[in-house]
């Protein structure tokens, strides 16, 4: 899978920064490409590639907060969980990603 | 890194609670000039408290807040020689407290801010984690981040 996705928590000092790493790692881990953004007290980094955007088969959501620019992933379904989820369960997550994906049940 | 003071940093330190783990660790900032007042310091670290639980799993816990109070930024690290007991994510206790020191206002394009949410970031790594839980010295602590 191609999954792309926005991480973003409470303060933006650091759970958005540890759910970050631990969706890639998780994602990777698991065979799928992976690009995740983050929207902290620094503001955004690691913005998404409009390319990966366009080929990306799912958005994964990773925040306790709003997050900005969800409308580029109008033609994709969201996922959008707490990032205490993501930080607990990465593996758990990302597997429960695939099913959702596979059963292509509507959210 | 950088960011990575072992000035703030220690091992084996005794606390038997969450309250006096933070207030070790907020007087070592405090003595090292990273931040101006520990009681108002620590305000601002339980009202981040207040909103969810910083036990990140793994006896690894990031107490951390935007604080007038904070004179640079930094992150104090300490070992504890027991268990304590906190809000966790996989309900265990925590023996390392990274305490995260952060000046309030804009911080956009901010150097410090970077490298911290960088060694944030490290905290998600496991192979990382597992050096961090093995460390014995100081020195240790802080090539686990290397």
């Amino acid at each position: 899978m191609n999954i792309v996705g926005i991480a973003a928590c409470t303060a933006g000092i650091a759970h958005t920064y540890i759910a970050r790493e631990k969706l890639v790692t998780a994602a990777q881990k698991a065979g799928h490409s992976i690009h995740i953004e983050t929207q902290g007290t620094i503001g955004v980094q690691d913005e998404i590639p409009q390319k990966l955007i366009d080929q990306a088969d799912v958005a994964v959501i990773a925040a306790d907060v709003k997050v900005s620019g969800k409308d580029r992933f109008n033609h994709i379904r969201i996922i959008e969980i707490p990032t205490e989820v993501v930080i607990k369960s990465p593996n758990k997550f990302i597997k429960k990603v695939e099913e959702l994906m596979q059963k292509g049940a509507n959210a | 890194m950088d960011i990575l003071n072992q000035e703030i940093m220690a091992v084996n330190l005794p606390a038997t609670t969450k309250e006096e783990a933070i207030n070790t660790l907020a007087n070592l900032l405090k003595e090292k000039n990273y931040i101006s007042d520990v009681a108002s310091f620590e305000k601002d670290i339980y009202y981040r408290e207040s909103l969810g639980q910083t036990g990140i799993g793994n006896y690894i816990a990031i107490p951390h807040g935007l604080s007038e109070n904070a004179l640079k930024n930094g992150v104090a690290i300490g070992k504890f020689s027991n268990e304590i007991a906190w809000e966790t994510l996989d309900g265990k206790g925590v023996r390392i407290v990274c305490l995260f020191c952060v000046q309030a206002g804009d911080g956009r394009e901010n150097d410090h801010l970077k490298m911290l949410a960088k060694l944030a970031g490290k905290l998600g790594n496991d192979e990382v984690v597992n050096k961090i839980l093995k460390a014995d010295t100081v020195s240790e602590l802080k090539q686990a981040f290397a």
